[in-house]
């Protein structure tokens, strides 16, 4: 100790752990071979994000362990399996057409399946394991409606397609989202072909009171939400009651399959996926997402009771895209919110900066 | 936006990812490690980092972005692999340690150990924040880059890690 006891405050200890580190760095060999092996992996570098992104797609859907995969367009998204999705269920239909729309609180829980038998044929199909599935919703933007989406976690309906669909007329899990659908719709049948998505929908889907730009999104809702579960990249033709329909809201051409719109014009920009709205989850907490970002930088902020405990920044692949993003960070047990944001790095000139917000709740031990 | 890749378009990936691993791929290494357990690990997150450089190289418009962009890197990349390992260590830490030998030549020794135990014994940003710091002699700035923090937080991470580690190791002595 008396060596230590002369030295002012943390002298000592700052520089016992100099030399420490000096020492500890000295002793780590490095191999000679480091260029190879980098040289080897980026040779190969856009050949194997394609191919690891659709081989874990593709064991996604064999294994049906709710694990979501997507395919957007021309761009395979995967999401790890992660334990953030909130397991829930899925509202049941609504029995008769003439109840009132479910509200679409966070917490909806499922209609009981009370033996309510006067609903009209076809019947839903009996629900089945859970699965996880890709579901679109439209959220407010400072540059107007934007597609977002959640994972959610939810017994089968029949296929993944049908499940989302039913998930995404149900609405959402965050609030910061809203459902332009009309909740008393039913998904009557679902059929993936080749490169057509055929989604046979209720009557109630008509029930809707929507502006041009809603109704655009409404039906790029769908669309987005029926590829992505069918993994295709394709178009969406929509039936009402079994039949064609030319047009849908007043608004939208729906005569022909539509296609995804280009996701840069209708996506929210930076998309969180996990930790998912009401998440429970444990430190540290991984959080993944989806970011079109200037520069490529993506800055975030964790806030427990609106202050903010945590900040940083992280990188996505890319900056012209939506690329994928991941960061980790350490937290106490505790309810925080975390924000997502774009940085707004054009001095405003371009258009507003979009976030995305999530609540979850870092569970102890 | 005028002239985009300016300087960055006069090399290529492959060659800038070959100039900036001769100038630093040893240190990175060492950085890796020193935030690590396995030397091993510590190659390759080090590549790891090198081969997501070539992969943004043209988007990356100032060379001089390239250093702190594989400092965070690899800094994101060893948190990553540590979560991974963390069952592992908490299985190691409950190994009793070796006990101190009374020789006095041996005591100096030990004292690394010790401090480098007690470093590794550190939640994961605490280390990050000591090892840049004292290690790299990186200013509060770049460490804030590097570890993907504010500013403010490399300060705190960095003092509740030192107040640790004086309390763990003033135990031991």
């Amino acid at each position: 100790m008396s060596r230590r006891d002369h030295l002012p405050d943390d002298q000592w200890l700052e520089d016992a752990l100099r030399r420490a580190l000096d020492e500890e760095a000295a002793s780590v060999e490095v191999g000679e071979d480091g260029l190879d092996r980098i040289l080897e992996r980026t040779g190969t570098h856009e050949w194997r994000w394609g191919r690891i992104a659709l081989a874990a797609a593709a064991v996604t859907v064999a294994s049906g362990l709710g694990v979501a995969a997507l395919v957007g367009g021309d761009e395979p998204v995967v999401v790890s399996p992660g334990p953030a999705a909130p397991t829930e269920s899925v509202p049941t239909p609504t029995p008769t057409p003439t109840e009132p729309a479910p509200t679409t609180t966070p917490d909806a829980t499922p209609a009981p399946d009370d033996g309510a038998t006067a609903t009209p044929a076809p019947a839903p199909p009996p629900l089945g394991d859970p699965i996880t599935v890709p579901a679109y919703y439209a959220t407010d933007t400072d540059a107007g409606l934007r597609l977002a989406r959640e994972f959610r976690t939810a017994p089968e309906q029949g296929d993944p397609v049908r499940t989302a669909v039913q998930v995404m007329i149900a609405g959402p899990a965050d609030p910061d989202y809203t459902g332009l659908w009309n909740p008393a719709t039913r998904v009557l049948g679902v059929d993936v072909g080749a490169e057509v998505v055929e989604v046979d929908l209720s009557a109630e889907a008509r029930q809707a009171s929507l502006g041009s730009a809603a109704a655009e999104m409404a039906v790029q809702q769908l669309v987005y939400t029926a590829t992505a579960a069918a993994q295709l990249d394709g178009a969406v033709r929509i039936l009402l009651e079994g039949a064609p329909v030319d047009e849908l809201f007043g608004h939208v051409d729906v005569r022909e399959p539509v296609r995804r719109a280009d996701p840069l014009a209708v996506r929210l920009l930076v998309q969180v996926n996990d930790p998912g709205e009401g998440a429970v989850v444990g430190s540290p907490v991984r959080v993944t997402g989806e970011a079109a970002a200037f520069e490529a930088t993506v800055p975030w902020q964790v806030l427990r009771d609106g202050v903010v405990v945590e900040e940083g920044f992280t990188m996505t692949e890319d900056c012209c895209r939506l690329a994928p993003f991941s960061f980790e960070v350490e937290l106490d047990p505790g309810t925080y919110q975390l924000v997502v944001a774009e940085d707004d790095a054009s001095g405003g000139e371009g258009r507003p900066p979009m976030r995305d917000t999530k609540t979850f709740t870092v569970s102890p031990g | 936006m005028a002239d985009p890749d300016s300087a960055a378009a006069a090399w290529d990936a492959d060659r800038a990812v070959t100039e900036l691993y001769s100038a630093h791929y040893r240190s990175l290494v060492r950085l890796a490690a020193l935030l690590l357990h396995d030397p091993a690990e510590a190659e390759e997150v080090a590549q790891d980092a090198f081969v997501a450089l070539h992969g943004r190289w043209r988007r990356l418009r100032d060379p001089g972005a390239a250093l702190p962009y594989l400092r965070a890197s690899v800094v994101n990349g060893a948190r990553s692999r540590l979560r991974h390992r963390a069952v592992v260590q908490r299985h190691l830490q409950a190994v009793p340690p070796d006990e101190p030998s009374a020789e006095h030549h041996v005591l100096a020794r030990l004292d690394r150990r010790a401090v480098i135990d007690a470093l590794r014994a550190l939640p994961a940003r605490q280390r990050e924040a000591l090892v840049l710091r004292y290690w790299a002699g990186l200013s509060e700035a770049e460490i804030a880059e590097a570890m993907g923090v504010a500013r403010g937080s490399v300060k705190s991470h960095a003092s509740r890690g030192l107040a640790a580690l004086r309390t763990t190791l003033e135990h031991r002595s």
